[in-house]
């Protein structure tokens, strides 16, 4: 072959590798680079659009028989719309609408001049209406009226559990996702995608395999089951909201808990807020306070302070100490609520009678170091549970070198923890030592029929058995000797509390004298615990103490449980106890 | 001693080697003849099928596939619209079944929030705990 054709078949042969590579690059920026968005575009073309309703998962209360109940759910119904651009008679068709939607469409004036809005075609007009008023309505056929179906969030309970359920908004976008509580922690498995319908068969066949095969959505979207039990929690929302109403606190709220498992069985905040009409409702409402705000929880700390003690060895039940009434540290003084001087009593009674002089002693046994590790272990860090937003506890105060922030820690005051790390903490006590997570949600409903229990077995050992119990011993002679004179005590059934009363804290860093923060617990029976009850108002008016203000609600809620559960008794079945 | 000469005697069963041979050379000559046959039928549906237009064919192709694809997507259309009606009973069915919940949380709270001392009803002086009989089978 002559040299001058071999040259030109090589330069031939050059051109095309060439444009083969560039041929080969394109392939690789169309493929790899964009090729999710060319997939996008190809699927647009051959889905429609899905129905356009809201659709969202369930979330249900869990009744003690086991039966569900819809916190939040769905509701259907209809609503109407204007089209201005076919509309004959303005007036006749507010005349028809108003008969059936008066609560919900907008004023006459309103109302006229949507329907003056000739360049617009879709108006909305009124919403939620009934299948029958919207049946009604669309057999009038009035024209330039629309009646379409709509769906929206429905919350069956009204205000129960409003804050830790939460409520869905279109927040930053054009969907209506969770905002708050569940609703939020919970969105993805309670969005719904949508069906996203294939107008094209072999497009549905290449483009979406894998769905046929393994529905990804099926497995990820479902309902949320929680371990709220609803008539608890509507006696548990009825008691604060009545120790709220009569004191005129600023703020009352309780959770109930099983302190073995941390499933949450009724928790409520006062005031609430219904989720099904929010328009009444100012957005700092929708905050839930259990999980987001931390309180100076006053002397219910006190068990968690001499249960550290009896576990370091610090001090033993038997131990000793003279009461004085009051001691001076770091220049300031630190008094028992009565300012009464009880001399040489042993531990038991610092619990018993509540002595801010008694817990101090314990946490100078316990030492600045070990009283550090332990409290840094019960409440330096979140309880992990299932609602967004939590906050973590202020207990910077036992990292300072001055003795008199740990003898005011010990007894609740100079670091403020969450109603829900408080719960946790004390549930240690009931539960041998061991500290549980507390969770609301026990299991997801997926859409493909199978029920996934979540696990929430972590726990952490922090106090020892023996010292819960001894603990659990002082925290029963309260309730059974001191707490109302002795009147709440119930023959059959042990019940260990604990009172706590706790000066607020002003703006300026220094606290009031007349304003305070009340809180109670208790759990029953004391030595094999099914339930553990928080409660605590916040500046709770003409009272001062918690054994006033929270101790009737209190006591309420353990005979309502002993009854509902029918809580054997555990000593002295064979007596008869004074009634409630 | 009397000596004995072996004498053959001739087997009443035919000698099977033969036999065999001879099924063989059936099968064989069975089995050219078939193939003969479907070699000469397949020839005649070649010549038939060379016959017949590539237009014709290629249209008959094109109108079954635009028929089947016609017929799948008013198959799939029609699933989704009955899809979509069952979901819309479905999610109404939730809309009642969710009435009746909000009903039953509502009786819920006017039980709890009801006076009892108003209504006329006192609270027991004395509440005994005492051992359960032994239960029957009928509880």
């Amino acid at each position: 072959m002559r040299a001058q054709f071999r040259f030109r078949i090589r330069i031939i042969l050059g051109v095309i590798l060439v444009v083969a590579s560039l041929v080969l690059l394109r392939l690789y920026f169309v493929q790899i680079v964009y090729g999710a968005d060319y997939s996008a575009k190809a699927d647009a073309q051959f889905t429609s659009g899905d129905t356009g309703l809201f659709d969202r998962g369930s979330i249900y209360f869990t009744r003690k028989d086991g039966t569900l109940i819809s916190a939040a759910t769905l509701a259907t119904g209809f609503l109407v719309a204007l089209n201005p651009q076919t509309l004959t008679d303005p007036q006749a068709a507010y005349q028809a609408i108003y008969q059936v939607a008066s609560s919900t469409m907008p004023a006459h004036d309103v109302f006229m001049a949507d329907a003056a809005k000739t360049q617009e075609v879709y108006i909305e007009v009124a919403h939620h209406l009934s299948e029958t008023q919207g049946t009604q309505l669309a057999q009038e056929n009035i024209p330039g009226v629309e009646v379409l179906r709509e769906r929206w969030r429905y919350y069956p309970g009204g205000d129960l559990a409003a804050h830790s359920i939460g409520v869905v908004g279109f927040g930053a976008g054009n969907t209506l996702t969770g905002q708050t509580g569940l609703e939020a922690q919970y969105n993805q498995t309670l969005e719904r995608s949508g069906n996203g319908l294939y107008k094209n068969f072999f497009a549905q066949i290449f483009s979406n395999l894998g769905n046929l095969l393994v529905n990804a959505r099926s497995a990820r979207e479902g309902d949320v089951i929680t371990t709220i039990e609803p008539e608890v929690e509507t006696r548990l929302v009825a008691d604060i909201a009545a120790a709220n109403a009569q004191y005129t606190s600023n703020t009352t709220g309780g959770i109930i808990m099983d302190p073995k498992t941390g499933a949450i069985i009724a928790l409520g905040s006062y005031p609430t807020f219904n989720p099904n009409d929010l328009t009444q409702t100012d957005s700092s409402q929708l905050a839930n306070p259990l999980v987001e705000h931390v309180y100076e929880f006053g002397s219910i700390m006190k068990p968690i302070t001499m249960a550290s003690a009896l576990t370091a060895g610090a001090v033993q039940p038997d131990t000793t100490y003279n009461d004085t009434g009051c001691i001076h540290v770091d220049g300031a003084r630190i008094c028992n609520w009565n300012y009464h001087a009880y001399g040489v009593i042993p531990m038991l009674d610092i619990i018993k009678y509540s002595l801010n002089v008694g817990a101090s002693f314990v946490a100078e046994q316990l030492g600045q170091t070990r009283m550090r590790e332990y409290f840094t272990k019960v409440f330096g860090s979140k309880t992990g549970i299932d609602l967004p937003n939590e906050s973590g506890a202020l207990i910077g105060n036992l990292f300072k070198p001055q003795q008199i922030y740990y003898d005011t820690a010990s007894f609740g005051e100079g670091i403020a923890v969450t109603p829900m790390q408080m719960i946790r903490a004390l549930g240690a006590v009931a539960n041998g030592g061991t500290m549980v997570t507390p969770h609301l949600v026990r299991a997801i409903q997926l859409d493909n029929g199978i029920t996934r229990t979540l696990d929430w077995s972590k726990t952490v050992s922090v106090f020892s058995p023996a010292a819960a119990r001894e603990t659990t011993v002082m925290m029963d002679a309260l309730w059974d000797d001191e707490l109302a004179g002795g009147k709440v005590r119930i023959p059959t059934m042990s019940v260990a509390a604990k009172t706590g009363t706790a000066q607020l804290p002003t703006p300026t860093g220094t606290y009031y004298n007349n304003r305070f923060l009340d809180s109670e617990v208790a759990f029953f029976p004391s030595f094999d615990p099914r339930f553990i009850i928080l409660l605590y108002t916040v500046d709770p008016k003409h009272t001062i103490y918690a054994a006033d203000s929270l101790t009737p609600a209190l006591n309420d809620l353990v005979h309502f449980l002993i009854d509902y559960y029918a809580i054997p008794p555990d000593r002295g079945f064979a007596t008869s106890t004074p009634a409630p | 001693m009397p000596t004995f000469d072996v004498v053959r005697i001739a087997s009443p069963v035919p000698h099977r080697a033969p036999i065999r041979a001879a099924r063989t050379r059936y099968r064989t000559q069975y089995l050219r003849a078939r193939l003969h046959a479907l070699r000469g039928y397949l020839r005649s549906l070649w010549f038939r099928l060379r016959s017949i237009s590539p237009v014709k064919a290629a249209t008959v192709l094109v109108a079954t596939l635009a028929i089947g694809y016609i017929g799948l997507i008013a198959v799939v259309m029609s699933y989704a619209a009955s899809t979509i009606a069952s979901a819309q009973n479905v999610r109404n069915d939730e809309a009642q079944v969710a009435q009746l919940e909000a009903n039953y949380l509502a009786q819920i709270a006017a039980i709890t929030g009801t006076d009892y001392t108003a209504l006329g009803y006192e609270k027991p002086s004395v509440i005994a705990y005492v051992p359960s009989a032994r239960a029957t089978a009928l509880r």
